[in-house]
């Protein structure tokens, strides 16, 4: 993934006191300054640095990343950056299985021919369940009338009206 | 009079039908998060082009284009789901604004900002536009930079209340910038072998990963400790169009200093709409009599930003009808939409085919009246949106980001890229790192090195073109005297709003 | 790493079950004699290798809409989708890896993508496709300020011949059509190539380069003839060469020369055409191509030429295989020698 916060730190500050979650977020983005500083000077290393030349914005942006991040941690081991409430154990499984299912929702669009539509209202009760607090029985019928409706207005707008390509997938439409 | 002659073709009870339906799609396309103007109009073109009638085609044209401006701002205010950068802006104190139930008057300054911006401004368009786009092109390499290092120093109020988060959050966004080909010399920087990301990370992405995903996997984070519904909505106040007497007296000024900022801005070949935008805040957030509010809902924070959005949209069209030159995506949309009408836009427009421009220009004035009509009512139909219990609502959002991306792109990998960057603004979120300098620095970054780097080549590699030109000079100095000396910034912003704007886009010292 | 693992991974095992069912439509065992009487026998996918509204989306789509409106399609329709990126070297490697040997996934291209594939180091080719036609051309042209010292392109040759740094050049994307231009052209003046295209600036598009030339930062600029038609016919810029085989029209209203007519043994057309996956069974090319040569033949492919105002450059067949293979080679010599390979 993305280099600057893997998704390694979540489950870090979740179990330690929040108290050291900037201390975390720190130590993270010091690390990923420093891989990313390294990248551009052995970029500049293997050009060279000019003025004019395209090595030298990779120095000083990353070169401030390391700064800043720095100064960041330093604030974060004097306790001077207020730490986020804590959160309810498990609060973090809402948002990570939203995650999968969106990786899992996208990837069954491209490589599939489930379709727009079906996939769409899979995709639609899935987080539409995970966003709730209520049981699923009081929702389920306005959930999946959502779901429905969402899918196949959007596939129609876009495919009737706007031209834009939609897998059709398994269904006739 | 010419403008005239151009209302007398455009008003026909058929070409108001045509400007309220163009409305009406533009605004319902543009509110998709993930999808803005440039796109709105490029998807929707084929559909004006469906009517026989010349005219028809022109005005509804001009509706999709405001509505497509109009509907952005709606769901950056109701939901924190910007659609483009130039909305990033509006969203800060507009998404604050409807959290305190004041979602109403958001809307309605914004909606009647939009107007008075873009009635001024296609005013300006009309009659400044030939010797305003001669003094705009000869802004040159080193006087972009220095306008972009000024602006720098200028929006310094949007990095926030902590300077160490505000400069990662700044970092980060420059870092975003970054990735991708160099333009000058093809060269691939933090690309980490991934061909997707050659291009860049696209503007579109990083918004729709950094608001429409960060913002909903964040809920989904405190989901318990949220209240049952979204947004308690105060009943409308007493007022005219949902703004109270110190709503509207608030809104005006800010109106026409958005105005003043936009337009000029957005004449200058690589101006843009967000940099006007983002000084607009900073100046409205510097001037404001009520400092408390900025961050929990000022409403000069929706005026001005929104105000100058759409006056820079209006410039925009100044390099282009007269010069044939698109300066932004929206404008490149349009360029060949004009195609179609057949409209060359070029230096003989004005003179060889007066009546079309006269009927767009007046057709652009009927497509803002069109918007105010019915938006405003609207405001009514749009807040209910907050009222949509909110598993759908955000379930909805996640469709319409993924969505935005997906088929813009037809790449998994910018989707992957989307929810990356939303992954890295939930810790954002979550650790006090404010968003907008993100945007600040993807879009100031690139700006600031390629125009130093070309300057540079063009002057082969001698560092005294940044104190050659009078203009670059005189731009420089002024971020020198904003960085430097703490009080003069507020002197500047006055200066600035007041009269330098119109002084730096007409000056003829060189 | 995880993203990549992610990309090739999963998608793999879904192609399995899903790409399977996909292509197992409309060719039935042992119909590959009447190919081109079945031809095409479902959905006709066309890919814009970039994003809606450019040059290749709009081909893509009057291609879509010629072959509806003449009917070529035996009751099948056509669907264009966009795959942005990298000069079109994106959208390129998903024909060559997803979509072998399916005669129904068409794909556009032209002279940038041949640029993009050297410049990108895109570890796949157009030598790697089923090349079917070239379409379209447009041609550059050499422009200079009104006020310019030049007035013909014998006197920039020379300058740049004796100073490969005296000119500033001012055109599109780094390793585009317009800077290709530049190093060719350097390269027919006798001067250092390597040198002069140093001097090149990229803009982002049109726009921006007409505004640089106006606002005197860079003296020449390079770009389609389109684009600065409007400005030469103003008189605000002068035209000195197009890059066309001979002279044409740049917008003065009369035919502006031809870099080659004027001596220099150069001819460069910005081209567009069209291009299928590999491994195409020799019928099922012939089918594709006579799809093709219907779509040219078509009135509505006349029409859709001059509403666009496009040139017609049709090459087909082997003509277009050599041609493609041929542009490569020239593209690649030119690229690497002025160090963008």
């Amino acid at each position: 993934m993305d280099p600057a916060l893997p998704p390694g730190a979540p489950a870090a500050s979740e179990a330690e006191p929040s108290a050291s979650g900037p201390l975390a977020v720190g130590a993270v983005l010091l690390l990923t300054g420093f891989t990313l500083l390294w990248q551009a000077v052995s970029a500049a290393a293997d050009n060279g640095v000019t003025l004019g030349g395209p090595t030298l914005a990779p120095l000083v942006v990353t070169g401030l990343w390391v700064v800043v991040a720095a100064w960041y941690l330093l604030e974060a081991v004097r306790k001077r950056v207020s730490a986020p409430d804590r959160l309810e154990r498990g609060a973090w499984r809402t948002p990570v299985l939203l995650l999968v299912a969106l990786i899992v929702y996208s990837v069954v669009l491209k490589y599939t021919v489930l379709g727009y539509v079906l996939a769409t209202v899979a995709f639609v009760l899935v987080s539409a369940r995970l966003l709730s607090t209520r049981p699923w029985r009081e929702v389920i019928v306005r959930d999946l009338a959502t779901a429905v409706g969402l899918s196949v207005g959007i596939y129609l707008l876009f495919t009737r009206l706007l031209g834009i390509v939609l897998p059709a997938g398994v269904l006739p439409l | 009079m010419d403008l005239l002659s151009g209302f007398g073709t455009v008003l026909t009870w058929e070409n108001l039908l045509y400007a309220a339906i163009g409305v009406t799609i533009g605004t319902l396309v543009g509110v998709l998060p993930g999808i803005g103007p440039a796109l709105t109009i490029a998807l929707l073109l084929p559909v004006a082009l469906q009517l026989d009638d010349p005219t028809g085609t022109l005005i509804m044209f001009a509706g999709i284009y405001a509505g497509a401006m109009y509907g952005g701002s709606t769901t950056s205010i109701l939901l924190n789901t910007p659609g483009e950068s130039a909305s990033v802006a509006t969203s800060i104190e507009g998404y604050q604004m409807a959290r305190n139930g004041r979602a109403r008057s958001a809307l309605a300054t914004a909606a009647i900002g939009s107007f008075v911006a873009g009635t001024i401004s296609t005013i300006l368009l009309a009659f400044v536009a030939a010797p305003m786009a001669r003094v705009a092109v000869t802004f040159r390499a080193s006087d972009y930079f220095a306008l972009a290092v000024l602006a720098m120093v200028t929006v310094t109020a949007m990095v926030g209340a902590s300077l160490v988060r505000g400069l990662m959050s700044l970092t980060f966004g420059l870092f975003l910038g970054l990735i991708g080909i160099d333009s000058l010399t093809g060269q691939a920087r933090f690309t980490f072998g991934v061909p997707e990301l050659l291009d860049g990370v696209d503007i579109v992405t990083i918004i729709v990963g950094l608001f429409a995903i960060g913002e909903t996997l964040f809920i989904a984070l405190r989901l318990r400790d949220l209240p049952a519904h979204v947004t308690p909505l105060e009943p409308p106040g007493k007022g005219f169009a949902w703004l109270s007497r110190s709503d509207w007296s608030r809104s005006w000024r800010p109106w026409l200093r958005g105005t003043a900022l936009g337009f000029p801005f957005g004449a200058l070949p690589s101006g843009g709409a967000e940099i006007p935008t983002f000084v607009s805040y900073t100046l409205e957030k510097r001037r404001s009599k009520h400092p408390e509010e900025w961050g929990n809902g000022a409403i000069e924070g929706v005026a001005g930003p929104e105000a100058a959005n759409n006056a820079s949209f209006s410039g925009v069209l100044v390099p282009l009808l007269t010069l044939g030159i698109p300066t932004s995506a929206t404008a490149a949309v349009m360029l060949a939409a004009f195609g179609y009408f057949d409209l060359a836009p070029g230096p003989q427009l004005f003179e060889k085919s007066p009546d079309l421009v006269w009927g767009l220009i007046a057709s652009l004035f009927i497509g803002n009246v069109m918007l105010l009509a019915l938006n405003l009512p609207m405001i009514r139909i749009w807040v209910k949106v907050l009222r949509i219990p909110r598993p759908l609502l955000y379930t909805g959002i996640l469709v319409f980001a993924t969505l935005g991306v997906y088929a813009v792109s037809g790449s998994i990998v910018d989707v992957f890229i989307a929810f990356t960057i939303g992954v890295i603004a939930v810790f954002m979120r979550r650790f006090e790192f404010p968003i907008a300098p993100v945007i600040l620095g993807v879009i100031l970054g690139p700006m600031m090195e390629i125009q130093f780097r070309r300057a540079l080549l063009l002057a082969d590699n001698d560092l005294t073109i940044f104190v050659r030109r009078p203009l670059t000079l005189v731009l420089l100095l002024l971020a020198v005297a904003a960085l430097g000396l703490p009080h003069l910034p507020k002197l500047i912003a006055r200066i600035k709003g007041r009269e330098s704007t119109e002084r730096l886009a007409f000056s003829d010292e060189d | 790493m995880f993203r990549r693992t992610l990309v090739v991974a999963l998608p793999a095992a879904l192609l399995l079950a899903g790409g399977c069912a996909d292509q197992s439509v409309g060719e039935k065992p042992g119909s590959a004699g009447s190919a081109a009487a079945d031809y095409p026998s479902k959905t006709l996918q066309i890919m814009a290798p970039a994003g809606a509204g450019g040059g290749w989306d709009t081909t893509a789509r009057s291609m879509q809409k010629v072959f509806q409106d003449a009917g070529l399609l035996k009751n099948q329709t056509a669907e264009v989708r966009n795959v942005t990126g990298a000069a079109g070297t994106i959208g390129l490697a998903e024909l060559v890896t997803s979509h072998q040997k399916d005669a129904h996934q068409l794909m556009v291209t032209g002279l940038v993508m041949v640029g993009g594939v050297v410049t990108n180091k895109s570890p796949i080719d157009l030598s790697k496709t089923t090349p079917i036609a070239t379409l379209t051309a447009e041609s550059e042209v050499v422009v200079v300020r009104k006020d310019s010292k030049y007035t013909t392109l014998k006197q920039l040759a020379d300058d740049i011949k004796a100073n490969p740094t005296s000119v500033k050049w001012g055109g599109g994307s780094a390793g585009g059509t317009d800077q290709i231009l530049v190093g060719l052209f350097a390269k027919a003046a006798g001067a250092d190539a390597k040198a002069v295209a140093k001097q090149y600036v990229a803009y982002s598009g049109g726009g921006e380069t007409k505004a640089a030339l106006l606002s005197g930062d860079v003296s020449v600029a390079v770009s389609g003839t389109s684009e600065f038609a409007d400005l030469v016919k103003s008189g605000d810029v002068r035209a000195l060469a197009v890059s066309s085989a001979t002279g044409q029209d740049a917008g003065a209203g009369t035919p502006t020369q031809s870099i080659k007519e004027q001596g220099y043994d150069l001819e460069l057309m910005n081209w567009r055409g069209v291009v299928a996956p590999p491994g195409l069974s020799a019928d099922e090319r012939t089918a594709v191509l006579k799809l093709v040569d219907d779509l040219h033949n078509s009135e509505q492919w006349k029409a859709e030429l001059t509403a666009k105002n496009w040139q017609d450059f049709y090459k087909s067949g082997d003509e277009a295989v050599a041609f493609y293979e041929s542009e490569s080679t020239r593209i690649k010599t030119v690229l690497t020698e002025i160090g963008l390979g």
